[in-house]
């Protein structure tokens, strides 16, 4: 290298001391961070997500997992909407401050969705790169296991687990059963395209001079295929943060409607501990639930508005920030 | 390194899968039998004794208004001053307003939004506290267990001794008033009219029936016989086994409170201020004392009172009555009360021998001389309202207020009353349950072990005791002290066989499963199931007695008058009409040769593109098949594999576990375990591939699960169709668009929308959209956009009533495709109703979905407009709008079905949703209500005849899976037909 740089003119030295500059990882995620609005974006609406869930966790302590009930809240019949004390308003029924429970929700779905996106990612990559890459009967085993999960809607797998297996746990732990059930269920759709990505990347001719240059399968697996394959999992995770959020929403809320609406007999269920409990998807779902009647008259907007825009908000982060992502692990499909 | 073909390598899928439930299940097992996570009692039926009614002790108020009866009577002294045990302390932090119960050891109450707190009677400490989030009635404690039924439509099993949640049992509608123990059942009564009866121990929904009013009065018993009462004034009397003894409908009456049953009474405390007495034997009705025109009168809130002799119930308006329980007549009438204060006074007053306690109108607590109405002492609460009844034990009464607080007002007293203690036996000296034991009109039930406890002052007295199946007895008893050891001797009733065969009037076939209840001479009552060929055996005694069937609800209920005379009588043939059903229809009759010819269609079809495939293709001698042939094949082949494998899954997880939880295998070793598991799943998957389905309960029907398939799947297929269609044309088009320009105005607002319709749940947007347009579309289509058949108000202006060919699960003969049989019928303003509301559902669904396959769509779409060929075609001068739509769309085709496919799931739970939202009588919804069900009954999953049953929730999971898997073979070979270089490599 010295040698070259001696040689080289005075362009080229430029050219290779912008080389250079990247080289250290962190380097390389700082310029792109500053070359990428998205993923610029995405990441300072998440660090904010995260730095607000660490403030209410500190805040809360150990009461963050119970919303705070007013009984004169919860009885009243036109609850106020957004005021100066209350910005996002009041939620009847429950007796919540709609901003209130918003924020104390925020550590319990980073939670929820940070570990099962963490585990689902961690076992879909490395599972699907090292199919990918040593073939053979471990990428039968996983091909196969990964075929088997994915013909079942997830929804209707985590629901099917979930009943089959709540009896068996603690009351207060039923929510770790479901975030466990929900990145078994997810892991095979990071998986499969793991997989196949892989599978070229391994074709590639820097793996083939990788494993010439005397690297070890776990340098190789790690160094070469798992980043070089990692594009599709930034593809699939808003999606799965969807398929989370779907499950959190739609049950609580068919139980909590069924309430009003005669003939149905949707039951409440939810692998939250209690319908009090702080969570976006659960407060959405009982704020569209009290909050809005179609053909009545009830519409208080505030009541399923601010939940829905935080969940939209920190979607629309996800995506930013795997977009973003995406760019940076493959940077020829950058726009 | 090569793998074997990937066909031959897939067949053996299940493999993966059966390892995982080997590793599972001794895990399962393990866990179970040494409940180390969890305490042993959170498993029911493992450590707690199967609860029985045990005798009321002095320390005992165990239910609401103290025992089954609601009598509001015990048999103890309580307090004669307003001295309280302890300072109050705070229990709960809101309101209590259903009443507390008591034990020998704690008190239990909770407040309006659930949190339970259990105190020590002694010394006041909180022993534990939990929370069940839902107002709860009046607990009931029995077999220690505290039962609460909530407003959320959830019983909640607790362990009285720690707190911790047994188990729950789902009655889907807000549960009135309070609960009761009897026989190892809990009976609770709902707002939507509905009587349930749950095993104690395990959860699971015994039976239900309806009343047809929100319940109104706790359900009470009183010697096998439960009585329930409706708001609208309907009265039910049932067998333990849910079967009718009667029933009854009081015109222009309206009950809030309900009754209390006393001496063969009921007491039912009316809104208009009146009492009225029934016979509990038969309903009829004995006497009626009205207040009309009386100077406090008001509706009666709070249930009356009664130890057999005298009824006393406080009004609406303040006034406190006491009436003689034979007649009617007026005891007295008290001036101790206060003129209400305008609160409703829902307080239910308590009767002791030595004093009448209740919440008077100024919210105070009032202690009467129950032989005058003098007052003897009060306690004024002020300001603070009281409605919670209060309990009241040997020298103490508990109640809770509205400032969370629980008052034990309990001075030293000296015990006035002796215990008197034996059992009751048969000639064989085998103890006798359920024996009515009565001491000078102080009665109570024996326990399991016969054995029973009550309290007299000195006196003389006659014992009486007497049951079902037996002989009364009374024997002289003088009181001077306590008595203990008491054995009485029971001699049975003479009974004689009565044997017959339950029949459909309509076909002739025998009924299984029905349950035949005998009510004879002197209070005898027993009961059976009907045999698999109908038939059934009791045991009756002389004379006139009743028999009555129910229980099925495919039929009507009967009642035959039967007459023994001293001779057994066999033979008997009982009739039972069928609920008409109205025809299956042809979906279900054919519907094995539906599914040939739609096999038969899939092979010709396939064919067909095997055989203009092989005319492209070069280089095939030699070979059976194409590429896409054997692809076709291998695909297909995967199917049975896949469906073998969810079934695995459905019966571990629907049946096997929660099984395994109730039966809790203690001392099983995982041997046993497996066995069970391997044979239970074959015949579980044999019976699903067979299509022995079974049958199951759903609303108010019961049917085979195959004629709610042929019901629901047609409306499910119709609507589906439509929704896939605008989806697809939507999603095609717009994807394409999109892709186009990358970046340009229209992407950027396709990502926006799809990223929103990602996030925001789908039925926030339907409720949304169908805010906006609701009342556009009625006045448009004449209807609700509710349903997929028109609704009944509808018929009004259309000949009145539905047409002779819809059936009566909604079901429309003979295709079961509402707009196909409009057609066939050429009942076109039903057709335009249908269509209307099919497309406006489909709309809705179809906007949802194609927000979330727009996010996938334009990726795709925006790879192929760069493609070369495209670029080629544009540098030829071929004009934008072609290269769009013609070459771009026709490259980015079989990606696109293969997206739709993968995002097949995500579409049928957007359709369940939307036919949840819109009330469709389709698969999605009945599958989202079956799996809620099942979900948060617990053990509640049987396989037959049941409230919840598993097998419909297994069934409808089947055929969604169904459909998305013939979804997912039909989109890997369409896009495999229209994009050859899909296909795996090899020759």
């Amino acid at each position: 290298m010295t040698a070259l740089a001696e040689l080289a003119e005075p362009w080229e030295e430029e050219a290779l001391h912008a080389l250079r500059a990247e080289r250290t990882p962190v380097r390389r995620l700082l310029r792109s961070l500053a070359r990428n609005p998205s993923l610029l974006t995405g990441v300072s609406i998440l660090g904010a997500y995260a730095a607000l869930g660490l403030l209410a966790w500190i805040q809360y302590g150990n009461g963050v997992g119970v919303l705070p009930l007013s009984y004169t809240w919860a009885q009243a019949l036109t609850p106020p909407g957004p005021t100066y004390a209350h910005p996002f308003g009041i939620m009847n029924v429950l007796g919540i401050d709609v901003a209130d429970a918003l924020y104390e929700s925020i550590p319990w779905d980073l939670a929820i969705l940070g570990s099962i996106l963490g585990i689902a990612v961690a076992l879909g990559t490395v599972a699907g790169a090292w199919a990918g890459y040593a073939r053979g009967p471990i990428d039968w085993v996983v091909t196969s296991l990964v075929d088997l999960l994915l013909s079942v809607p997830p929804f209707f797998l985590v629901i099917v687990l979930f009943v089959g297996l709540y009896n068996f746990v603690p009351i207060g732990y039923t929510l770790v059963l479901f975030v466990l059930l929900f990145a078994i269920v997810l892991w095979p759709y990071y998986a499969r395209p793991v997989r196949s990505r892989a599978e070229s990347v391994t074709a590639e001719p820097y793996v083939e001079a990788a494993r010439a240059a005397g690297g070890s399968r776990a340098r190789i697996l790690a160094r070469h295929i798992l980043p070089n394959s990692l594009d599709p999992v930034f593809a699939q995770i808003p999606i799965d943060v969807y398929q989370v959020f779907f499950v959190l929403t739609v049950f609580p809320f068919l139980g909590c409607w069924a309430q009003g609406a005669p003939g149905h007999s949707f039951a409440w269920v939810t692998p939250l501990p209690s319908a009090a409990f702080p969570e976006w998807g659960n407060l959405l779902a009982q704020g569209v639930c009290y909050g809005l009647q179609p053909a009545g008259s009830i519409n208080f907007w505030w009541m399923y508005t601010f939940p829905a825009l935080v969940l939209i908000l920190f979607g629309v982060a996800v995506a930013l920030t795997t977009d973003g992502l995406s760019a940076v692990f493959q940077p020829r499909v950058a726009r | 390194m090569r793998l074997p073909p990937r066909g031959g390598a897939r067949l053996h899928l299940l493999l993966p899968l059966l390892f995982l439930l080997l590793g599972a299940l001794p895990v399962a097992g393990g866990h179970l039998v040494s409940a180390g996570a969890r305490p042993a009692a959170a498993h029911p039926g493992l450590s707690l004794p199967a609860s029985s009614t045990p005798p009321p002790g002095p320390f005992d108020w165990a239910t609401f208004h103290g025992d089954s009866n609601r009598s509001g009577f015990t048999n103890v002294r309580g307090p004669s001053t307003s001295a309280e045990a302890w300072s109050p302390p705070q229990a709960t932090p809101l309101p209590i307003r259903a009443g507390p119960v008591v034990n020998s050891t704690r008190i239990y109450a909770a407040d309006i939004v659930g949190n339970v707190v259990a105190l020590d009677r002694v010394d006041g400490k909180v022993a534990w506290r939990t929370t069940v989030w839902s107002a709860p009635t009046t607990p009931t404690l029995a077999g220690g267990r505290l039962f609460l039924g909530c407003d959320n439509g959830l019983l909640y099993a607790l362990n009285a001794a720690s707190g911790v949640l047994l188990w729950t049992a789902n009655l889907s509608s807000a549960i009135l008033q309070g609960t009761l123990d009897v026989s190892g059942e809990v009976v609770a009564g709902t707002e939507a009219g509905a009587l349930f009866a749950v095993n104690d121990t395990t959860g699971r929904i015994l039976w239900s029936r309806t009343i047809g009013a929100p319940l109104a009065g706790a359900p009470a018993e009183e010697g096998g016989i439960l009585y329930a009462a409706g708001s609208g004034g309907q009265l039910l009397a049932a067998t333990l086994n849910g079967a009718t003894v009667w029933t009854e409908r009081l015109r222009n009456v309206s009950l809030e409170v309900g009754f209390s049953v006393g001496g063969s009474r009921l007491f039912l405390g009316e809104t208009n201020g009146n009492v009225t007495a029934l016979s509990a034997a038969n309903g009829s009705t004995l006497w009626n004392y009205s207040t009309a025109g009386a100077p406090l009168e008001g509706a009666i809130q709070a249930t009356p009172a009664t130890d057999g002799s005298s009824v006393d119930w406080i009004d609406g308006g303040g006034g406190i009555y006491s009436v003689y329980a034979s007649n009617g007549t007026l005891r007295w009438l008290s001036n101790a009360s206060q003129v209400s204060a305008g609160y409703p006074l829902l307080s239910a007053p308590v009767l002791t021998p030595s004093g009448f306690y209740l919440i008077d109108g100024s919210q105070t607590l009032d202690d009467l001389n129950p032989a005058t109405g003098a007052l003897r002492w009060s306690y004024p609460y002020g300001g603070l309202t009281v409605y919670s009844s209060p309990a009241v034990i040997a020298n103490g009464l508990v109640i809770g207020t509205d400032d969370g607080v629980i008052d034990y007002f309990s001075p030293p007293s000296s015990l006035a009353s002796w215990p008197i203690s034996g059992s009751t036996v048969d000639p064989n000296g085998t103890p006798l349950a359920n024996i009515t034991v009565e001491l000078d009109s102080r009665f109570t039930l024996t326990a399991l072990d016969g054995s029973f406890l009550l309290y007299a002052p000195n006196g003389s007295y006659s014992l009486l005791a007497g049951g079902a199946g037996t002989e009364p007895l009374s024997v002289p008893l003088l009181v001077s002290g306590p008595i203990s050891g008491l054995r009485l001797v029971l001699r049975p009733l003479a009974t004689f066989l009565v044997s017959g065969r339950l029949l459909d009037d309509a076909s002739g076939r025998a009924i299984a499963g029905a349950s035949i209840a005998l009510v004879g001479a002197g209070g005898y009552q027993t009961g059976t199931v009907s045999a698999p060929d109908g038939g059934f055996r009791l045991q009756a005694p002389n004379g006139s007695d009743y028999l009555s069937v129910g229980g099925l609800a495919a039929y009507y209920g009967a009642s035959e008058h039967i007459l023994v005379n001293g001779t057994p009588l066999l033979g008997l043939r009982v009739g039972l009409t069928p609920v008409g059903l109205g025809s299956p229809g042809f979906f279900d009759a054919y519907a094995p040769y539906l599914v040939l010819a739609g096999l038969g269609m899939g092979a010709l079809v396939a064919w067909l593109a095997e055989v203009s495939r092989r005319r492209r293709s070069v280089g095939l001698s030699g070979r059976i098949l194409s590429r896409f042939g054997r692809y076709v094949l291998m695909r297909a082949s995967l199917m049975p594999v896949q469906l073998l494998a969810l079934l695995a899954l459905l019966f571990a997880f629907g049946s096997f576990l929660p099984n395994v939880a109730a039966k809790a295998y203690v001392g099983a070793d995982a041997g046993t375990i497996l066995k069970d598991f391997f044979e239970g799943y074959l015949a579980f998957a044999w019976s699903m591939v067979s299509g022995d389905w079974g049958y199951a309960a759903y609303g108010h029907l019961s049917e085979p699960v195959t004629t709610y398939i042929a019901w629901w799947l047609p409306y499910t297929l119709e609507l589906m169709g439509f929704a896939l269609v605008i989806s697809a044309a939507l999603g095609y088009a717009a994807g394409l668009r999109a892709g186009w320009k990358p970046d340009g105005p229209f992407d950027f607002g396709t990502r926006i929308a799809s990223l929103v319709g990602l996030l925001v749940p789908s039925f926030l947007v339907i409720l949304l959209v169908l805010g906006g347009t609701y009342t556009y579309f009625v006045h448009a289509v004449g209807d609700t956009p509710y349903g997929i058949l028109p609704n009944l108000a509808w018929y009004d202006t259309h000949g009145g009533l539905p047409p002779s060919w819809v059936g009566i699960g909604g079901n429309t003969l003979p295709t079961g495709f509402p707009l196909v049989d409009a057609a066939v019928h050429t009942d076109w303003s039903f057709f335009v109703v249908v269509l209307a509301k099919t497309l406006f559902q489909a709309t809705l669904i179809a906007i949802v979905y194609v927000a979330i396959f727009l996010r996938y769509a334009r990726h795709s779409a925006a790879e192929h407009a760069r493609a070369l060929s495209v670029v080629a075609a544009r540098s030829r001068g071929v004009p934008e709008g072609r290269l769009l739509w013609y070459h771009t769309g026709r490259r980015a085709l079989p990606e696109f079905v293969l997206l739709f496919a993968i995002t097949l799931p995500v579409y049928i739970g957007t359709q369940a949703v939307a036919e949840a939202l819109f009330s469709d009588p389709g698969v999605g919804n009945v599958l989202l209500t079956e799996m809620t069900q099942v979900a948060s009954s617990g053990f509640g999953i049987t396989h037959g005849q049941g409230f919840v049953a598993g097998n419909l929730y297994q069934v409808t999971i089947l055929f969604l899976f169904l459909v998305v898997l013939g979804g997912n073979l039909l989109a890997d070979v369409i896009a495999r037909y229209l994009d050859p270089r899909l296909l795996p490599e090899g020759r």
